[in-house]
């Protein structure tokens, strides 16, 4: 009964706040005007947004079976990554309003004027991202099912409804801020569970409970190669997920940005090292057999803790933290995948749609987009299973060598910026089927993309210049 | 040859990422100080 209290009472802040966010302008929905002025509220919403269902519970329980490697890499990716992303995010921030840029597609279009390679982006976005909020979904209905006892579909259709409604109504800003208060949610859910294992092991001592063979850096079922690149692909995202990048873009100021910057690294720091630990810490706080359904199902995990080390109650506070991960996670992806369909892929096609026309498609079409995922989810379609472990990494790498470039290099053309985008998806691809399963296919998509970025620049560099050159001449 | 083991894989990790976070800061507000 607590658990359904709890979650009318969540579900009526969420619509509560969407109505009192409502946006009547397509500015206002997908950038927020650029009004966002707590540094706060934008680096724990960043937080949010990228830490999804998946990494609570899959990140939790992944330890089970990595080990330290899992702990060490993933809590220094995701520092370095987030301190990386929030000193660069000034100058994104200035680029943006620079360009007058909307999305991350059209931040790119405009840097390298190549809108050509705005659509190629938008369509990767399009085609990635929707197959990757097939698993939150997944994620989201089974917590669910946990929290207040309705079956799996009831569970999806709870999930699609919650997330449909803020959306349509509020846009970007109420993503971002229903993302802070899921965030707080996420970051007292995470200290509570590495706290409650610290005090189930017997406080510090709980290091003399876990076996070598799991704090060896060696890895433990897992070869720590494979671990560095998973943990290195997904924090990867932290640099140039465009669902984090337009909160960026919605600040204020500069102020905002450069004090947002402190929270973010701060709170997905705080967020890592709990989240992440919790599979090595378990060793050491239950006993071998309470752990051995949960090396087959490592998911399992970060539930039976909450059950198990936490006082009662604490569990649909655990289950409410979780569920926020994947609803956070999953509205930012909507809109920026609803986006780069109607802003960037459609806008070019017809030019002559009014903003009042996309505004009112980018409502419709995210609320079809979510229904399109969660009917995939109700029965998972196998070809997209490989799709969905490299898809974030896909993105990241097609967004952070032309961003980074462009950014910090003047001489790349539009011409590098087509061909880094192609190499990078292609080459993931190619190596997720033909490749050396030791080396992760993100690493050889950051490395193709960032290749032809460099050649196709230099190659098509000169000529532009000359062109340049030429037409100064004649003026 | 040396071989990969996990340290020397964080040791050129953290390598990296100092020299990017380094070339990051030092390239921070040139664009502000453009007119």
């Amino acid at each position: 009964m607590i658990n359904q209290i709890l979650l009318v009472a969540y579900v009526a802040v969420i619509v509560l706040l969407s109505w009192k966010l409502r946006q009547g302008t397509f500015s206002g929905f997908v950038l927020s005007d650029r009004n966002i002025a707590f540094p706060a509220v934008i680096g724990i919403a960043y937080t949010a947004a990228y830490f999804s269902a998946a990494s609570f519970l899959g990140g939790g329980g992944y330890g089970l079976t990595a080990g330290m490697p899992w702990v060490v890499f993933c809590a220094f990716f995701h520092v370095a990554f987030a301190c990386l992303a929030w000193l660069m995010a000034g100058k994104i921030w200035s680029m943006s309003k620079k360009y007058d840029a909307k999305t991350v597609p059209q931040l790119l279009e405009k840097r390298y004027n190549s809108p050509v390679g705005k659509v190629i982006l938008a369509a990767i976005m399009l085609l990635l991202y929707t197959v990757y909020l097939v698993p939150i979904f997944k994620g989201c209905a089974t917590l669910f099912q946990g929290l207040i006892g309705v079956s799996y579909l009831q569970g999806l259709i709870i999930a699609v409804a919650i997330v449909a409604v803020y959306y349509a109504i509020g846009g970007l800003p109420a993503i971002i801020w229903i993302g802070f208060i899921q965030g707080v949610l996420m970051l007292v859910g995470a200290v509570f569970l590495y706290g409650g294992l610290f005090s189930a092991g017997g406080g510090m001592q709980i290091w003399d409970h876990i076996p070598a063979a799991v704090l060896s850096m060696d890895g433990l079922n897992t070869p720590w190669q494979k671990t560095l690149g998973q943990a290195f692909a997904i924090s990867l995202g932290l640099l140039a997920l465009p669902d984090l990048l337009i909160m960026i873009f919605s600040a204020k100021d500069r102020r905002v940005v450069r004090f947002a910057g402190i929270w973010g690294p701060l709170s997905i720091a705080v967020y890592a090292v709990c989240v992440f630990s919790l599979g090595i810490l378990a060793y050491g706080a239950l006993s071998a057999e309470q752990l051995a359904p949960f090396m087959k199902n490592p998911d399992g995990l970060v539930p039976f803790l909450a059950k198990t080390i936490l006082p009662p109650g604490f569990d649909s506070i655990i289950l409410l933290a979780a569920i926020s991960a994947a609803m956070s996670t999953m509205s930012a992806i909507v809109l920026v995948t609803t986006t780069s369909l109607t802003s960037d892929i459609l806008r070019y096609l017809r030019p002559e749609i009014s903003d009042k026309g996309i505004l009112l498609l980018t409502r419709i079409v995210g609320v079809a987009i979510l229904l399109v995922a969660a009917v995939s989810a109700v029965n998972v379609p196998q070809q997209i299973v490989p799709l969905v472990s490299v898809s974030m990494g896909v993105i990241a790498c097609c967004v952070f060598v032309p961003l980074f470039f462009g950014l910090y290099w003047q001489r790349g053309t539009s011409t590098g910026f087509i061909a880094s985008l192609l190499a990078s998806f292609l080459s993931v691809v190619a190596w997720y089927f033909y490749g050396n399963p030791l080396i992760h296919p993100v690493f050889i998509g950051l490395i193709c993309g960032t290749l032809a970025y460099l050649a196709g620049s230099l190659a098509t560099g000169g000529a532009a210049r000359a062109l340049d050159a030429e037409k100064s001449k004649a003026g | 040859m040396i071989m990969p083991t996990p340290y020397l894989a964080l040791l050129v990790s953290i390598a990296v990422m100092l020299a990017v976070t380094i070339f990051v800061l030092l390239n921070r507000y040139n664009d502000e100080a453009a007119p």
